[in-house]
């Protein structure tokens, strides 16, 4: 389904221009034409059509008329026409045929089986306002939230029961607001220090790794984080499930110190101190962080590592080499903190944008409208009288078809 | 109710404030027009579409006014890219430059262009110290690797102190950026940044059924605690009665798209509390000396108050949470009907309040 960001009318064809004619009969027939009255007129351009089209050549592009009754050509004879003989035809003003709609325009791609909102629905009440003197205008409702808006693009419309299966957040039980993207891998949304922190990441984690590699289980025996970090971790580690009320005496002290090793990585001095400057930053906590509760900015890094980047959470598993018993209950713990994470296909886009989208709904299901997803962002709602719960999605210069269809 | 909230705004911030009742929800090019600073009330349900109707007016209408100061930041930019690149190469600093005209574009959004010069994610820092008798004063700015000192000026008490950023000298160096900023700074001046509060209302009784005094308290501190540095600010104001007796119901509830909108407050904000003539914190000579004390000890009206929010369906939303307690305390125009309202924030399409991100967009 497209629908057209513009009320102007379509133009016509720029780059098929009229042709010369230079015959004194067709000279005759113009003539006769603009001497017609309304009766006489359209026998004069049927014989004026009849008669250029016999000069009509193979170079030239023509098309069928889709109205060969004006011309009083029989319904099931194709009457050919080019951009000179089609103008001759009183359809001509309505007719689409031979012109060239160069407006912008939105494609709406259906990414499930959901049943499509009309276009007239979807006109009326996503894309139009009114202007100053309360006309109708066509407006593009996510204007402000994307660079592309008012050019054309498209937009997809799946389910919300869909949306949700395909981008939940079984880690984060907290509200989205802030969130600035998701992770596809490891199926959860992003905060802005994640952002920032996987911006570093990227340059360092061969360093990063390196350093995991280099703990000396024998230098660093217990944790070392502060009494408010400790805090900090032990009210994060029970929501979380990391730490629960049956596990025996001093099961937080492993967690203290396997979270006392990562935060030493961040701060050794061969990862240059970026970690150290990024750890300055104020965090505001479910703003910046999904957590509820403040700690330095190194555990809030620490344990963001851990969770988008799970593999140098085994990685560290696997090159500790401590004694058995310490092992054995870094392994535990680091069992529970073990984010699962999804195979993704190498070409396949890893972090998204949180998507802002439109909820078209029904008055019975606007209770399922949720505004803040791992996902994406309600910004408006549009009420139908059909029985659905659609998301419209501006994928921000994402193809969603991607891993969808 | 609607009309009778504006009318205690008109009266607390005077005629030259634009107050818009109800705007058409469909009429979104209207908000173009409006100038200087506007209030803007609406039904709660209407604040399904708050952040669409924020962003639309943010950059369907001041977008073409901000434009006139693309130049000058451009200028600004460019000059603080070139000392970038001597420092961190041309690649590391175009990166930058991309990154800090974002952060403009985001902070003209936001607070318009004065918030380049001004608050906690200014790229332009003004810092003054004093000494026997002379302020010196330094600019400063926020580069990729720091805030750096790119300017100085020195007055004396008997001096007249400077305009604007006259009579500074740029430090060796940095005289193109200072250059380009002066201009700036004497351009924004001129560009107008129009501000818009949105308040979305909802109430279960006409505005005679509430205590006159409470409602002005309610409004007074409404328009008195809205954040004035922001192009934009979003609350919801409830207001409803309290059940006089125990297991009364109170028909007036909230309809479906009105519950969802208050899906768009935040939480933490002010739950005022009127209680009525007959409480016995009223009648009681005793509790009445303690009024304050006796409200929240008063084990009836906060079973009534809770038992509200039970049947407002709200007892589970984010609105109700880290509510402050505020005691209405007026007792001059009491009536029978206790009260409450809460007043609480709501994302307004932009993230200028915190420190780090704007939109979806994360600002270093």
């Amino acid at each position: 389904m497209k629908i057209p960001l513009s009320d102007s009318p379509i133009e016509e064809e720029k780059k098929n221009p009229l042709r010369n004619i230079s015959n004194p009969k067709a000279s005759l027939l113009l003539t006769n034409l603009l001497e017609a009255d309304e009766t006489e007129y359209r026998f004069a351009a049927s014989a004026l059509k009849t008669h250029l089209s016999s000069s009509l050549s193979d170079d030239l592009e023509s098309y069928e008329c889709i109205h060969p009754n004006w011309f009083d050509n029989e319904l099931n004879t194709p009457c050919i026409v080019d951009s000179t003989t089609c103008m001759l035809c009183g359809y001509r003003k309505y007719c689409t045929l031979g012109k060239f709609d160069d407006r912008e325009y939105i494609e709406i791609i259906q990414l499930d089986n959901s049943r499509m909102p009309s276009k007239q629905m979807l006109q009326e009440r996503c894309f139009s306002a009114n202007d100053s003197n309360g006309d109708q205008i066509v407006i593009d409702p996510f204007l402000g939230f994307t660079s592309k808006a008012n050019s054309t693009r498209r937009l997809y419309l799946i389910s919300q029961e869909n949306f949700s299966l395909k981008f939940p957040d079984n880690l984060n039980d907290c509200h989205f607001d802030s969130a600035v993207g998701y992770d596809v891998k490891s199926q959860q949304a992003i905060w802005p220090i994640d952002h920032l922190f996987l911006e570093k990441y990227e340059n360092k984690h061969f360093a990063l790794r390196w350093e995991l590699e280099c703990i000396e289980p024998k230098t660093l025996t217990s944790g070392n984080l502060s009494q408010i970090d400790q805090n900090c971790l032990n009210k994060i580690a029970f929501e979380r499930g990391w730490i629960r009320p049956s596990d025996p005496k001093g099961f937080f002290d492993t967690l203290h110190l396997l979270m006392s090793r990562f935060v030493g990585v961040l701060t050794r001095k061969e990862i240059g101190g970026v970690f150290r400057k990024l750890a300055a930053i104020p965090m505001t906590p479910n703003f910046d962080h999904p957590f509820n509760y403040s700690g330095s900015g190194l555990l809030h890094l620490a344990i963001r590592w851990i969770e988008l980047k799970p593999e140098d959470l085994d990685h560290y598993i696997k090159k500790l080499g401590a004694s058995d018993d310490e092992q054995e209950k870094q392994e535990m713990i680091a069992k529970r903190l073990r984010v699962t994470t999804q195979e993704l296909n190498s070409e396949r886009t890893q972090y998204l944008p949180r998507f802002p989208m439109i909820a078209i709904t029904s008055e019975k299901r606007l209770s399922e409208v949720q505004f803040e997803q791992a996902g994406g962002r309600v910004i408006d709602v549009v009420i139908t009288d059909e029985d659905s719960n659609l998301l419209l999605i501006d994928g921000l210069g994402i193809d969603l078809r991607e891993g969808w269809m | 109710m609607i009309e009778h909230i504006a009318s205690l705004i008109r009266e607390e911030v005077g005629e030259k404030v634009n107050i818009e009742i109800s705007p058409d929800t469909q009429h979104l090019s209207k908000f173009g027009e409006f100038t200087g600073i506007n209030f803007v009330i609406s039904n709660l349900s209407d604040a399904v579409s708050l952040p669409l109707r924020v962003r639309r007016i943010l950059y369907a209408s001041s977008g073409d006014k901000l434009n006139d100061l693309d130049k000058y930041t451009e200028s600004m930019i460019e000059s603080a890219r070139l000392i970038m690149s001597r420092e961190i190469g041309e690649e590391e600093s175009d990166k930058w430059a991309t990154e800090l005209d974002l952060r403009i574009n985001n902070i003209l959004a936001g607070r318009g262009p004065m918030g380049i010069f001004s608050g906690s994610e200014s790229l332009i820092i003004e810092d003054s110290h004093e000494e026997s008798n002379e302020v010196t004063q330094t600019l400063q700015f926020r580069f990729q690797n720091g805030i750096r000192k790119i300017a100085e000026r020195t007055y004396t008490y008997a001096d007249k102190k400077p305009d604007s950023y006259d009579k500074y000298k740029s430090e060796p160096g940095y005289e193109k950026l200072f250059n380009s900023i002066k201009l700036l700074i004497d351009n924004s001046e001129t560009v107008e940044c129009h501000k818009f509060h949105h308040l979305f209302i909802w109430s279960d009784l006409p505005p005679t059924n509430f205590q006159p005094s409470f409602l002005e308290r309610v409004v007074v501190d409404y328009v008195r605690r809205f954040r004035g540095h922001h192009k934009h600010t979003a609350k919801i104001l409830i207001l409803s009665s309290i059940a006089n007796k125990k297991n009364d119901t109170l028909n007036n509830n909230l309809n479906n798209i009105e519950k969802l909108a208050l899906n768009r407050a935040f939480g933490n904000g002010i739950l005022y509390l009127a209680p009525g003539k007959n409480e016995d914190l009223i009648s009681d000579k005793m509790n009445n000396i303690s009024r304050r004390i006796s409200v929240y000890n008063n084990a009836s009206f906060s079973q009534r108050l809770k038992a509200r929010f039970d049947e407002l369906d709200i007892s589970q939303l984010r609105i109700v949470n880290g509510l402050r307690d505020v005691l209405h305390e007026g007792t001059t125009d009491l009536i029978n009907q206790s009260a409450f309202a809460i007043v609480s924030d709501c994302w307004a399409g932009t993230w200028t309040e915190t420190k780090e991100i704007d939109g979806e967009q994360v600002m270093t």
